[in-house]
């Protein structure tokens, strides 16, 4: 029997995206997770990078 | 059911799908079971519907299966019926409770049914599977024998229960949730092939509607075959009379009965809901789950359902499996994070740059069919390719170079169209040819040698002067000083192609960076490791200033001026330490993204956006930990001055709810670690 023996985690997240071959996942699901690498104008919490000029 | 009923039922669903402009109004025929009708009355009710709700109907019938017939498939493919079929299970799981009068199991049945429905000719009619979940049967096999009769869709029911009638359990049994969560696990390890509606729902609330779950207004009226209306059937389980409305279709229109309390309660999202429920975390996911698992004698539906807990937990197992699990979270927010910690982050970016590439290749532009392809014939080449980190910077026409670096990785002869951009066709994670007055788009036939381009031959082991090799610095950390996607960074200048004394410096100064790490600060180097897949190397403004950079959609680069070691070193933890946040970032989200406030930060003027506080956040109390780590008082002093600032920005990060529970448990973390120095 496949129970959850333990709930901590050892595999990464998204690990179907990465088992699946290319041409076989499912675009809504790809959209649905890779909706952070396009942030709209809208979403004025984000910074599209880090930038630092100083000293450390 | 009697000609004269149908008859007005359709008039009815016609005059309210006109009414409200419906581009769809699905109808179901169910039980009981309806083909007991009989295939002749069945052909004429879907014939009486579709003549006269029109093109808006979308019709489906579920059944369990046992008297479907090829007649009854010609006449579910004429009027285009979806079937969708119940199967709990195999033998022994559908067995328990779908039996005939005389004992005998209707599995055998249901599989003959199944068997048609497979069949080309009836796949367009094939709807989908029901699967009521029986805790004496173990979650995988069961998912597995539903997967084996390949339906297009399938969806997992907990069975009706109320507070006053509890679900079954059985003694050693596994909860509904970790039933549900093993299901869910193997699910996301198959590739999630076939939609299963209660996680699509949980996973994407409010875009895949579903009964079970969420916070969608519901949209369903029973009709039963008299004409009568009723409210969902799985009321029945509540109490007597709990489904019936007092309408009929005779007397009432469908807006009529949507009116009724019961029904209009379920209209209104979570102001419905009990007290419970609208002050919790994930009520946007359960929306309190099945309206009749509320049900209490003493509080009626006010209350969060039976199957809370178990909703609760397939939700945090959920965030877990595709977010990233909380002891990862609490590892990193420490500052350096543990070396199974970090070790997750780059397969985010990995699993991110094949859902972008996925996106980019749904127009079918040149390179994407050559590269899914390779992905099945040499996976190791094309992960290669698409681990590199400036591949979730591409668009579409980038999938040319990204397929041609692939093939030739493989050793795999292609013809594909690459775009020509800045006099450079670039090859990602291998490099780049000078091409002047080529087109904008170029046939590149890749070899296992190298590749040509109209009649230049360009071998990679002895390439011709144009050709600009990626150079390495050290083993998996590439210089990456002439892909034009590496300008990823607002304010900063990247630096043209180095000559190969240039190189040797960043090889060298790197080299060392590293050493004073090791000798400090050991702790920050298997984060390095994991993630630092490139140096851009910056331009020098002149003033002295130490410039770097990283963005969150260029995991493992690493955008810095040369410097000296020590200061390398800093740098390179400031810039690591963001590109592990912004991986958690992406798969955890912590903050509202469109929440306009600004946070004021100690060590920049003016206040920044949520994430950039954050970062800078984060950024800074891994700095801060390398100077508590050296030795000197200039380095105390360093330490104390940047403890000072994290403390101060971690103080105005966690005032005014700027960080949603995730967000605000990270910055706990990393408040415990600094009171800890």
């Amino acid at each position: 029997m496949d129970l959850i023996e333990d709930m901590r985690q050892d595999a990464p997240p998204l690990e179907d995206l990465r088992r699946t071959p290319l041409g076989r996942i499912d675009p809504a699901r790809a959209a649905s997770v890779g909706g952070a690498d396009t942030p709209d104008e809208a979403d004025l919490g984000r910074i599209r990078s880090a930038p630092f000029g100083s000293a450390l | 059911m009697d000609p004269a009923v149908v008859t007005t039922i359709a008039g009815r669903i016609a005059e309210h799908a006109r009414q409200h402009h419906l581009a769809t109004v699905r109808v179901v025929l169910h039980g009981g079971e309806p083909l007991l009708a009989g295939p002749r009355r069945l052909a004429e009710i879907a014939g009486e519907l579709r003549a006269t709700v029109g093109p808006a109907l979308d019709l489906r019938m579920q059944t369990n299966g046992v008297l479907l017939t090829e007649q009854i498939c010609a006449i579910a493919r004429e009027h285009r019926i979806g079937i969708g079929v119940s199967l709990d299970g195999n033998l022994t799981a559908h067995d328990r409770h779908r039996r005939f009068a005389h004992g005998g199991g209707s599995h055998q049945h249901v599989l003959r049914a199944l068997e048609l429905l497979r069949a080309p000719a009836n796949r367009e009619i094939y709807a989908g599977l029901l699967c009521t979940i029986d805790l004496r049967n173990d979650p995988v096999e069961v998912y597995r024998a539903l997967l084996a009769e390949r339906p297009p869709r399938l969806d997992l029911l907990l069975p009706h229960a109320t507070w006053e009638t509890p679900p079954p359990a059985f003694d050693g049994a596994m909860s509904y949730g970790t039933w549900l969560s093993a299901v869910f696990r193997r699910w996301t390890a198959d590739g999630r092939t076939v939609p299963i509606r209660i996680f699509d729902a949980l996973l994407a609330p409010g875009v895949v509607g579903a009964e079970a779950v969420g916070l969608g207004p519901a949209d369903l009226v029973v009709i039963e075959t008299d004409g009568s209306y009723e409210q969902v059937d799985s009321l029945k389980v509540t109490f007597d009379g709990a489904a019936a409305t007092g309408l009929d279709v005779f007397g009432a229109t469908v807006d009529e009965v949507s009116a009724h309390p019961m029904i209009a309660i379920r209209q209104i999202g979570r102001d419905g809901l009990s007290a419970t429920c609208r002050a919790c975390p994930v009520v946007d996911r359960c929306g309190g789950g099945q309206f009749p698992h509320r049900y209490r004698a003493a509080t009626g539906f006010d209350n969060p359902s039976v199957y809370c807990a178990d909703l609760k937990e397939l939700i945090d197992y959920m965030d877990e499996r595709d977010g990233l699990a909380t002891w990862v979270r609490d590892e990193l927010a420490g500052g350096a994070g543990a070396a199974d910690a970090v070790a997750q982050l780059a397969p985010i970016h990995e699993a991110l740059a094949r859902a972008r590439m996925v996106t980019l290749g749904r127009t079918g532009p040149d390179g994407w069919a050559q590269l899914a392809a390779l992905d099945e014939s040499a996976p190791d080449a094309v992960r290669a390719v698409l681990t590199s980190p400036f591949v979730r910077r591409s668009d579409a026409s980038h999938l040319a170079n990204l397929a041609a670096a692939a093939a030739i990785r493989a050793g795999a002869a292609i013809t594909v169209r690459v775009p020509v951009r800045d006099g450079l066709l670039v090859l990602p994670t291998l490099g780049a040819l000078r091409l002047t007055g080529a087109d904008a788009v170029v046939p590149v036939r890749t070899s296992a040698a190298g590749f040509a381009v109209d009649n230049l031959t360009v071998r990679l082991d002895d390439p011709p002067p144009q050709w600009l090799p990626t150079r390495e610095l050290r083993p998996g950390i590439r210089l990456e000083d002439t892909d034009p996607l590496r300008n990823a960074y607002d304010e900063l200048t990247v630096a043209d192609r180095l000559d190969d004394d240039a190189v040797l410096a960043w090889r060298q100064r790197l080299d060392a960076a590293l050493d004073s790490l090791r000798a400090t600060a050991p702790q920050y180097l298997p984060g390095i490791t994991a993630t630092l897949r490139a140096i851009v190397p910056l331009a020098p403004d002149g003033t002295g200033t130490q410039r770097s950079g990283s963005a969150r959609t260029a995991f493992g680069a690493v955008a810095v001026t040369p410097e000296d070691p020590d200061a390398l070193a800093l740098l390179l933890v400031h810039e690591v330490q963001h590109l592990k946040l912004g991986a958690v970032l992406d798969v955890c989200p912590m903050f509202d993204p469109r929440d306009p406030r600004r946070v004021d930060v100690p060590w920049r003027a003016g206040p920044r956006p949520i994430e950039g506080a954050l970062q800078g956040t984060y950024a800074f109390l891994g700095v801060a930990d390398v100077w508590r780590r050296r030795p000197g008082p200039v380095a105390a002093a360093r330490f104390a001055a940047l403890r000072d600032e994290v403390t101060a920005a971690l103080g105005a990060l966690t005032t005014g709810e700027l960080l949603n529970p995730a967000g605000a448990r990270f910055a706990a973390r990393m408040r415990a670690i600094v009171d800890g120095w």
